[in-house]
């Protein structure tokens, strides 16, 4: 069970998989990601606050938008990479795919309690209150758990391997939450309003609206990305110690 | 669909005070967008402690191989 996988140096689809070929890699793209985000969210919080015209109907309440709706979509499609990476982890027993998936759960916590807080402060004002009970407000709330929890798990198991495992089982499982919160809003009446964008059909939307929301979603994109890629360098300096190849790294000699 | 070029005259807001006033939204725009800025702070700043705890280790432990 517990064998260390052989890396085919060779091939190149694998050759990354290596902990001690990603570690420089993530270094080196790591500062990109973080500063296309930074220019990301200027461009599209400029366009959110000066270019978007007010909402009739909601007047300036629906600028959380330019946060929420990113935030949201970011905390889903986290969780859906972390499932996959423990899918990959747990059939190829890749060290560093576990490793991506600790990396990414506490964005992906952020992301969600950022998505929960401004639909509270954007409730209020639009519902009348802060919080109800609904399908979409009660299964984002899930994912929030299910984000703590996988952490909570990693952290209470002291041998890295039965974390992995047991992190990626829960992560496996806790998936099926995701298209409950995507097509809750379809398959219950809530009060949450329905898809503003989809994949089917056009945007309900203004285009300035839109085009501010979706630079602030690809901004939450590249900083999830950054941000993931900047932990597993952590992670795998944590785990990998004792390894050889770390001590001669420029930051363990300096 | 006429929109104002971005730099020319202002459709959304007449002063910094209107911007900040929000149309009477400022406590739930203001509060999204600041709790947002503070937890990427928060954020980057363990990202940052926990990479100066991990290289600290790491020169800790190839110190005490090396001698």
């Amino acid at each position: 069970m517990n064998q260390p996988i052989l890396l085919a140096g060779g091939v190149n689809v694998f050759k990354y998989a290596a902990p001690q070929t990603f570690y420089p890699l993530a270094g080196k793209l790591m500062p990109w990601f973080f500063w296309t985000a930074a220019l990301l969210c200027a461009a599209g919080l400029y366009i959110g606050f000066f270019v978007a015209p007010t909402d009739h109907q909601q007047g300036e309440a629906y600028r959380i938008i330019f946060i929420h709706v990113p935030a949201a979509w970011m905390s889903m499609f986290i969780y859906v990479v972390m499932a996959f990476w423990a899918g990959v982890g747990l059939i190829f027993n890749t060290r560093l795919s576990h490793m991506m998936v600790s990396a990414l759960a506490p964005t992906g916590a952020m992301f969600t309690f950022v998505a929960l807080w401004t639909g509270a402060l954007w409730g209020k004002p639009t519902w009348g209150t802060w919080w109800v009970w609904d399908a979409r407000l009660t299964s984002e709330l899930i994912l929030l758990f299910l984000y703590f929890g996988f952490m909570a798990l990693q952290a209470g198991i002291d041998d890295a391997r039965r974390a992995d495992r047991a992190g990626a089982i829960l992560a496996l499982v806790g998936v099926v939450n995701i298209p409950i919160i995507y097509f809750s809003v379809k398959w219950w009446n809530t009060l949450h309003q329905g898809a503003s964008v989809s994949l089917t059909s056009a945007p309900t939307m203004a285009a300035t609206m839109l085009s501010g929301m979706l630079l602030m979603a690809l901004a939450a994109w590249m900083y999830s990305i950054a941000t993931a890629l900047h932990r597993v360098r952590s992670i795998i300096l944590e785990r990998e110690q004792g390894a050889e190849w770390l001590k001669h790294l420029p930051e363990a000699t300096k | 669909m006429a929109e104002t070029p971005p730099g020319g005259d202002k459709v959304n807001w007449n002063s910094w005070h209107d911007f900040w006033v929000m149309g009477g939204y400022a406590f739930y725009v203001w509060g999204s967008y600041a709790a947002t800025l503070l937890l990427i702070i928060a954020e980057i700043a363990l990202l940052k402690m926990r990479r100066l705890s991990a290289v600290r280790s790491l020169r800790q432990n190839t110190n005490t191989q090396v001698s």
